[in-house]
């Protein structure tokens, strides 16, 4: 079943796209410090920004009036609103103290939260019209609670209520969190929620430790239809559907094929979704009865045995080459003391792929976005693909 | 910015909160969070009796199966005791031939297990004499349950 027409080749970038994000036409993604904004599908270039000083750890458009979010290493955050004459820039200031990993708005564009690796603290951020500033408020689970996690990555609002949010860190911990801002939400969407009565800002509703083995949890998705169950995926290469409500696994799978972890999820239907991250590859899932994950297929243009076969050329080559290097000890020594002393990452250059014009990622996927009947992954690459499902 | 790398930005932080995690510190948080049984010397050295009354009758599978898989010892009041249960089931590895029949009886966790001790046994010296044998189950758990088997253990924070 060979498919390669599916997938297409939009984007081929110099550095690695850490993060992008598709909404109404528009297309932003990151090439470290630098936000580019694109029209989509023309793919002209309308924008660039450089407002932050350090890497763009992510990027998410706002459904309701396109105002972008991007998140940095430099602990701040900028919203870009648009206007008739281009985008107007506003700073975030948090007080986190180390970097923001993950930001997302929720439906209605009124706030956002942030993660950070600051003690896996939670930030709120709305606009304070009074004082014209956004504000940024944190929401701190107790040091027994975390156990020692630190760095939060995977959050996600509740599809329900657009208030609570769910949110992993790297050591596994899973914790619900009520984000309630009198201003901003509505009471009555709350009702009949499965977690819980009353939802004062900053509650901590529930709080669980998903598999008991500590593994980082890379990302979190609700089920669209039942806000009392999760997806989760852990660094070690698992896929839980887990009951968030009575903290139980329900399920656990594992991508046999590859054996890697995976970075991001995202549900296209109210039973299927799609994962992607350290396999190069998106693959498709879905949920049967409730009960069980099962995996549909490889989008990847070719099925598995056909992409190794179609960059296996490159590949070989370059695998030999490396044989070669590292035949001699004092070659690689020197390769690691560079690694070390210089910060060269060779590993992560796109620049030795750059002629590479596949429409398949030959390093880990970093980010994916999904529109009525098209999915667009970006990677390390440099690369952003397009599948249709 | 020279030297940026080697600068202990958490030592800046007047408060505690951003501690460096230990080995010691991780095994505690499981401790307290009840998910780690701390074994009291009695209770260990129940199970290395019963282990080591079936491994002197050469009953080795059936300790590997009944015994090993099933009851981790990840932490004990008696780091001694700790060592001598796993010089029992490095005996009993070694001394196993069937690899191929066991490996069939193994679920996923019980593999999961049986590597995070081939692993500990691999990386103490009194063990490494027998390390051809012991690579031969690493080997094993690989083939069946693929490179996965081997994240899962570098993931895990639950440590032999």
């Amino acid at each position: 079943m060979v498919n390669n027409n599916l997938s297409k080749l939009l984007l081929s970038l110099k550095e690695p796209i850490r993060s992008f994000s598709l909404n109404n036409n528009i297309l932003a993604l990151s090439q470290e410090e630098t936000l580019l904004i694109y029209t989509y599908p023309k793919l002209e270039l309308i924008g660039s920004f450089k407002e932050h000083d350090k890497r763009i750890t992510s990027i998410d458009i706002c459904q309701a009036d396109g105002k972008i979010l991007t998140t940095s290493e430099d602990r701040t955050c900028v919203v870009y609103a648009p206007g008739r004459s281009g985008y107007t820039t506003s700073l975030v200031v948090t007080r986190f103290l180390k970097s923001i990993n993950f930001g997302k708005w929720n439906q209605s564009g009124g706030k956002f939260f942030i993660c950070s690796a600051d003690m896996g603290q939670l930030g709120v951020c709305y606009f304070d019209h009074e004082t014209n500033w956004w504000i940024s408020k944190h929401i701190s689970p107790s040091p027994t609670h975390l156990s020692g996690g630190s760095l939060t990555q995977g959050a996600s609002w509740d599809p329900e209520n657009d208030v609570l949010v769910t949110f992993g860190d790297n050591f596994g911990n899973l914790t619900t969190v009520s984000t309630f801002l009198k201003k901003l939400d509505d009471k009555e969407r709350l009702k009949g929620s499965p977690y819980g009565e009353k939802f004062p800002f900053g509650k901590i509703l529930k709080e669980s430790m998903p598999n008991a083995n500590g593994a980082a949890i890379n990302d979190v998705a609700y089920l669209p239809k039942d806000s009392s169950k999760v997806v989760i995926l852990q660094n070690d290469g698992s896929i839980t559907l887990f009951d968030n409500v009575n903290g139980t696994t329900i399920t656990r799978v594992f991508d046999s094929a590859s054996g890697k972890p995976f970075n991001k999820i995202e549900f296209i239907s109210a039973t299927e979704f799609i994962v992607a991250g350290f396999n190069d590859a998106p693959l498709l899932y879905t949920i049967e009865n409730g009960s069980s994950i099962k995996f549909l297929k490889n989008l990847s243009g070719a099925s598995k045995s056909n992409q190794t076969a179609k960059i296996g050329g490159q590949q070989a080559g370059a695998e030999e080459e490396e044989e070669q290097q590292f035949a001699s000890g004092i070659q690689a020594l020197k390769m690691f003391k560079d690694m070390d002393t210089r910060g060269k990452q060779q590993a992560y250059s796109p620049s030795s792929s750059s002629n590479d014009e596949t429409n398949v990622h030959v390093m880990p996927i970093t980010d994916i976005s999904f529109d009525t009947d098209t999915l667009i992954s970006s990677g390390l690459d440099g690369k952003l693909i397009e599948y249709s499902i | 910015m020279e030297d940026w790398r080697k600068i202990d930005i958490d030592s800046l932080d007047s408060s505690t909160r951003n501690k460096r995690l230990t080995q010691d510190s991780i095994l505690n948080n499981f401790i307290e969070k009840g998910i780690i049984h701390t074994y009291s010397s009695e209770e260990l050295n129940n199970l290395i009796g019963e282990l080591s009354g079936r491994i002197s009758k050469n009953d080795f599978s059936s300790s590997l199966l009944d015994i090993v898989v099933k009851y981790p010892v990840y932490a004990s009041q008696d780091p001694e005791l700790k060592l001598k249960y796993l010089q029992l089931v490095n005996n009993c590895l070694v001394n196993l031939k069937d690899i191929d029949s066991i490996m069939k009886q193994l679920s996923q966790d019980d593999a999961d297990l049986l590597l995070k001790y081939c692993y500990k046994i691999m990386s103490l010296k009194q063990f490494q004499a027998n390390g051809q044998l012991i690579i031969n189950w690493v080997d094993k758990i690989i083939i069946k349950y693929g490179q996965g088997a081997v994240l899962r253990y570098i993931t895990d924070r639950k440590t032999i």
